[in-house]
């Protein structure tokens, strides 16, 4: 008996270190909660709520494990695991079209997939409970701006949720790249859903706007995957990446390459909200904290960033377009900290400062370095930990329990809620200065040229540098005017019962202080590049998911072989970032005046961050107006010309005919003799040329 | 025992031309139960289109891609009828034992039917589509409801016999009958501008009709001709579309006497061909046909219209012009592509401007049907296959948003919402059926545009990369229009509008939406069955 116990256990253990199995059930555990949310009906249902804590842990259970079992170090770059589920479509053909939908799961995927899953985890353990959900008044409460529509938009917004994190974790997962760029859609359809739903109907252009701008840059993708088919013949990732494929390029390939590498950015752009693709995320993130969670923190981001990390074999070859990727992600880091810099809402701050950052994970990217790599895919999981922690602080510490929270309404959150606080706190510092994830890609941007200073060099790092000072500055400025502000409560405008902390007090405090655990020790466990020296287990875990070109991976490999981290980034870039916490302290903590007066005197700077560089009025002018401009005209070119013009004239030719022969039918014998004399003649005449 | 087997069948392998009779008998049946009242003859009506149904479910399964005939060649063309013989009659010889066909004396139009991979979804799409608009129209058909129930099924008939046809005179008529059947149901039922709108659309149509017979006649002379200029020939008017479009490829090959005149004639039938089918895709700039008729007719007719209607003319190229005339295709057809480019990006401009969702329909039909034939003209299997396929899926999303439209109508006009109020607290599958489709119209993965617009862009890329930018341009147009439209028309209405569906409204809606779902997530069940046919198709320029 105990033996056939300790039998099936082995068996079990067994199963449980296999990577096929671990994927299945990170796929599967997120389908079965999207299954039962979906087909769940009424909000106050307790098994929503537990099958979405349930399944994602569950599947953030086994994505650790994946971890684990890829740290292994027998793992070589080129066998990832792949388990073909069904042929999605096939078609015979020169070259073949195969596409089958499979899971393929490397040590990359399996990082990525543990902090979207773990993120998810937290944000579905911090949402409210039912049985408040059930008290919820109906359409048209203020006090709930997530909540317009009640019980049934949560229901509504769960499924949109849950659909989200599949679409995430499918395509961590897939194994080619039409899969990719389908649950690549399929995420932005859900997100754009989730944005729609939570805020209300009367706000949705904002989830419009978010699948537009995405739409529209994954015309790129579309491209590049096309271009893809038609010049390596096949879409799988274990083909396309291969060294095989990629060495001995002639020279009208790798320009190819280049152009397919352009192509897959431009994607990322719109999903990362990167320049010029970031005009979505200001409507968007107005909504409420939990869901700027999982669509900032957790999910959209994270596509983007794995897509690109995916392809570094490709960009490898085209040197340019790594460029492109350095200088975009430098600038949108420069851009997008100076917007959340002026940003009147702590959500927003908190948005624009996530596009600030994946700016300089894109940066890192762009070095090509696997150093620079390495620190990217860090920076990028610390910062959906550090970055969930705070919109999930925020929205306990917050006026309201959900919805935005505005500078400008009385605050001095640090009373009510400590945790809130506090979790904040260390989130914040986590982000700017404590995980050193940003330090150590102004580093690898450093290192690039080790032997001589290049304008290139220069330029980029200290455009990193300068914006880990502006980020430091809006989180802490945030920061200081939510928990630090006024604590006055105007008459009558308490939030619901009185007591607008009501519900921060609910039992979602303990979350908070794991999940800043957690942020705060991931940092050491995963081998921050700094803290855990050339060595650390993120490098070890890319170096086994071919991300790195193979001399990278040799060298990496070879004890000793590469050079260990400079102190360029952590000597400029960790100064630089506590200056900004320092003035952010100086200006901000305290309530003062002057920050009214440097705005006073920064007057149009700061109208200029506000409106977000004005880019959105810019594409109205110059890409939305002439594009309906042009769909007036093509309407009444359609109306007049087509519709009145051709096909009235064509109508109306009978007509004409009909009049023009009218004259010589007006019964004169004479003449109709004398046509008939006529065409005789000629036919005569036909007749006998013909013939001779 | 084994009689039934054999009955069975027999029954199984003319179940197209079945399919092609049931909905004539249907509408007599119909007419013929005009006096018993308005439930009697909704359900001769409904009997009908579910046996229709039945029958196309049977089809689809008793259609075998992989099938081969005794000598190992593939047998594409399944479920043959073709001993119906309209002109012409059979002689046997009583001394010939022997189990040949007889001889036939005369013209020989035979009523000949049957299915392969390129008719057997659109004659199960038009099945369909019949049976959702016959319940559609359940509601609202107190005028003249006898009548119209039986020329939807007279359409019914004439659509698949269009499909189906396997003799070019039979092909002929099956069109001009659906056009008149449609001229009808256009100009009876419908807005206040119905009977203008009638007319131009029937004299439109026939004018394409009367171009296209002039070019099938162009080919059936051509090959007379052709045969008798053959060493030892013997001039005869074939009618069969296979037996021709073979003997054409086979007689055109070599240097022969036939081939210069084959050369002389082609550019002229080709020319004449195109433009009749190119007035029936509808093509811009003749689109002005369906763009008003769409709108005017009666929610039910235009699920018809934009469903199926519109696909005859991509079917005309796929089964007369791409099979025909390989010689000249692939040079015409790069003249005729940038041309297609600019209506498709024309079209998707006109649905930006649109303000309501039936008129946005008809150009972003306009603008897909022009993406379907563009995945034509790129010649390679893939290209090919997707704009076959997106036909299908095309018919679908647009049938489901016009019921929907058609629903949203209805109750919004006789005020009948607000007894369902309360029903919307729950689930509305109403709402969420709408969002199925205008997401598949605009190519949301996961459902069933994506699949077949992949197919599309890859066969495009691979043929000409600047086209499928200029597609995937048009696409977020579309993508633009439909979302700011669909937005108007989800915060417009009051909310009873969205009220919980009936059952009768669930029959109709959810096999479409389950088809929608299906292709989307599993399209491979779809294209193999097609896939085999378009390589049969496209074996002429392969070898080229």
């Amino acid at each position: 008996m105990i033996d056939r116990v300790t039998d099936m256990l082995d068996q079990a253990g067994f199963a449980l270190s296999s990577p096929e199995v671990l994927m299945c059930i990170v796929a599967g555990s997120t389908l079965l909660v999207l299954a039962v949310t979906a087909a769940l009906r009424r909000p106050e249902h307790l098994l929503g709520r537990w099958t979405m804590i349930g399944g994602s842990g569950l599947s953030c259970a086994a994505a650790i494990g994946l971890i684990v079992l890829f740290s292994d170090p027998m793992w070589t770059p080129q066998d990832a695991r792949q388990l073909e589920l069904y042929r999605w479509l096939s078609i015979s053909g020169k070259p073949e079209f195969l596409v089958s939908l499979a899971l393929r799961v490397d040590a990359l995927a399996a990082v990525l997939l543990a902090t979207t899953t773990l993120v998810s985890f937290f944000v579905a353990i911090s949402s409210p409970r039912e049985e408040s959900i059930s008290q919820l008044p109906l359409a048209g409460s203020r006090a709930f701006p997530e909540m317009d529509g009640g019980p049934l938009r949560h229901i509504e917004s769960r499924s949109a949720a849950t659909l989200l994190l599949f679409a995430t974790v499918m395509t961590v997962l897939s194994a080619n790249f039409l899969q990719l760029y389908l649950f690549w859609q399929l995420q932005t359809v859900a997100a754009s859903l989730l944005a729609g739903l939570w805020r209300g109907d009367s706000r949705s252009p904002a989830a419009r706007k978010l699948l537009l701008a995405n739409r529209t840059a994954d015309i790129a993708l579309a491209a590049g995957v096309c271009m893809l088919w038609v010049n390596f013949g096949t879409l799988q990732f274990a083909d396309i990446l291969s060294p095989a494929s990629l060495s001995d390029l002639s020279e009208r390939k790798t320009t190819v390459i280049g152009g397919i590498c352009f192509c897959l950015f431009g994607g990322a752009i719109g999903k990362c909200a990167q320049i010029p693709g970031y005009v979505w995320v200001h409507g968007v993130s107005g909504g409420s904290s939990r869901m700027n969670a999982l669509l900032f923190a957790a999910t959209l981001p994270l596509a983007g960033v794995y897509l690109i990390v995916r392809c570094m074999p490709l960009f490898a070859v085209a040197a340019n377009a790594q460029l492109l990727i350095a200088l975009i992600g430098a600038f949108t880091a420069l851009l997008a900290a100076a917007i959340a810099m002026a940003q009147s809402d702590l959500n927003r701050v908190l948005a624009f400062s996530t596009s600030s950052v994946i700016g300089l994970v894109f940066l890192g990217l762009g070095t090509g370095s696997p150093q620079g790599i390495v620190a990217a895919v860090y920076l990028l999981a610390a910062h959906a930990l550090a970055m969930s922690l705070l919109h999930l602080a925020s929205d306990a510490g917050g006026r309201v329990p959900v919805g935005s929270v505005n500078f400008d309404d009385p605050s001095g959150s640090r009373f009510q809620a400590p945790a809130a606080y506090w979790t904040f706190l260390i989130g914040a510092l986590m982000l700017v200065c404590g995980l050193w994830g940003q330090h150590a890609i102004v580093d690898s941007v450093w290192q690039t040229s080790p032997t001589a200073v290049t304008a290139q060099q220069t330029l980029l790092s200290s455009i990193a540098l300068l914006s880990c000072f502006l980020t430091a500055l809006a989180i802490f400025r945030g920061f200081f005017l939510t928990f630090h502000g006024r604590i006055e409560r105007p008459h009558g405008t308490g939030g619901i019962d009185g007591d607008p902390h009501k519900h921060s007090r609910n039992g979602t405090q303990w979350p908070l202080v794991v999940l800043a655990i957690i942020a705060v020790v991931s940092g050491p466990l995963l081998g921050s590049p700094l803290l855990g020296g050339p060595h650390g287990i993120l490098e070890s875990l890319l170096s086994r998911a071919n991300v790195f070109t193979p001399q990278a991976v040799a060298a990496i490999n070879s004890v000793g072989g590469q050079e260990p981290a400079g102190l360029f980034g952590i000597g400029l870039s960790l100064p630089v970032s506590l200056l900004g916490v320092v003035i952010a302290w100086m200006l901000y903590a305290p309530p003062r005046e002057w920050p009214d007066a440097v705005q006073k005197t920064l007057g149009p700077y700061v109208r200029l961050s506000q409106n977000r560089f004005y880019l959105e009025e810019f594409y109205d002018l110059f890409l939305l107006r002439p594009f309906h401009g042009l769909a007036a005209f093509c309407r009444f070119a359609d109306r007049v010309l087509i519709e009145g013009g051709l096909v009235g004239v064509i109508g109306k030719l009978p007509d004409w005919a009909g009049r023009a022969a009218a004259p010589l039918e007006n019964g004169s014998v004479q003449l109709y003799a004398l046509a008939m004399l006529f065409a005789a003649s000629v036919l005569l005449f036909v007749l006998l040329w013909m013939g001779g | 025992m084994e009689f039934l087997t054999r009955f069975g069948q027999t029954l199984l392998d003319n179940i197209v031309f079945m399919m092609v009779m049931l909905p004539l008998v249907g509408a007599c049946l119909v007419m013929t139960s005009a006096g018993f009242g308005i439930e009697s003859i909704r359900r001769t009506a409904l009997t009908n289109v579910v046996l229709s149904l039945l029958l196309a479910i049977a089809m689809v399964t008793h259609y075998n891609p992989l099938k081969r005939t005794a000598t190992g060649k593939p047998e594409l063309m399944q479920m043959v009828s073709h001993n119906l013989i309209w002109l012409g009659s059979e002689h046997r010889n009583p001394a010939d034992k022997s189990n040949s066909r007889p001889a036939v004396t005369g013209l020989n139009v035979r009523c000949a039917v049957g299915v392969d991979g390129i008719s057997l979804w659109l004659v199960a799409l038009s099945v369909l589509l019949t049976f959702a608009a016959v319940l559609s129209s359940w509601g609202n058909d107190s005028e003249r409801p006898a009548a119209f129930y039986a020329l939807l099924l007279l359409l019914e008939s004439a659509l698949i016999g269009v499909f189906a046809a396997l003799d070019v005179v039979l092909f002929y008529v099956c069109l001009e009958f659906a056009v008149l059947v449609l001229f009808f149901l256009v100009s009876g039922w419908g807005g206040s501008n119905r009977r203008h709108v009638g007319m131009t659309f029937a004299l439109y149509n026939l004018a394409g009709s009367l171009l296209i017979l002039l070019g099938l006649i162009g080919l059936v002379t051509s090959y007379a001709w052709m045969q008798s200029l053959q060493p030892g020939g013997n001039p005869r008017l074939v009618f069969g579309i296979g037996e021709m479009t073979h003997g054409l490829r086979s007689l055109t090959g070599d240097g022969s006497v036939s081939q210069q005149y084959w050369l002389y004639a082609r550019p002229w039938i080709f020319l004449v061909l195109v433009a009749g089918f190119a007035i029936r895709i509808p093509l811009v700039p003749f689109h002005t046909w369906f763009a008003t008729a769409n709108v005017e007719a009666r929610s039910t007719v235009s699920v018809l219209l934009s469903g199926v209607v519109l696909k005859i003319g991509c079917y005309g190229l796929l089964r007369f012009v791409v099979p025909i005339f390989p010689g000249i295709c692939p040079e015409a057809f790069g003249f005729l592509s940038p041309v297609v480019v600019a209506g498709v990006v024309f079209a998707a401009f006109i649905a930006l401007a649109q303000d309501n969702l039936r008129s946005l329909v008809s150009f972003a039909s306009i603008s897909h049907m022009g993406i379907c034939v563009l995945g034509i003209t790129t010649l390679n299997l893939v290209g090919v296959t997707g704009g076959l396929l997106h036909l299908v899926n095309h018919g679908l999303s647009v049938a489901v948003l016009l019921l929907i439209v058609g629903i949203i109508h209805t109750r919004s006009g006789r005020q009948s919402w607000q007894s369902n109020d309360a029903a919307s607290k729950r689930r509305p599958l109403l709402k969420w059926f709408l969002a199925i489709a205008v997401l598949s119209l605009i190519g949301v993965p996961g459902l069933n545009g994506f699949a077949s617009e992949t197919l599309l862009l890859l066969g495009l890329f691979d043929s000409n990369p600047a086209h499928a930018v200029w597609v995937l341009g048009a696409n977020v147009l579309l993508a633009w229009a439909f979302l700011s439209v669909t937005q108007r028309v989800l915060m417009a209405g009051p909310s009873g509008v969205f009220a919980d569906l009936s059952g009768r409204q669930l029959a109709m809606l959810l096999p479409l939406v389950i088809l929608i779902v299906w292709i989307g997530v599993a399209p491979h069940f779809f294209v193999a069955r097609i896939e085999p046919s378009i390589l049969e198709l496209l074996s002429a320029y392969s070898s080229q």
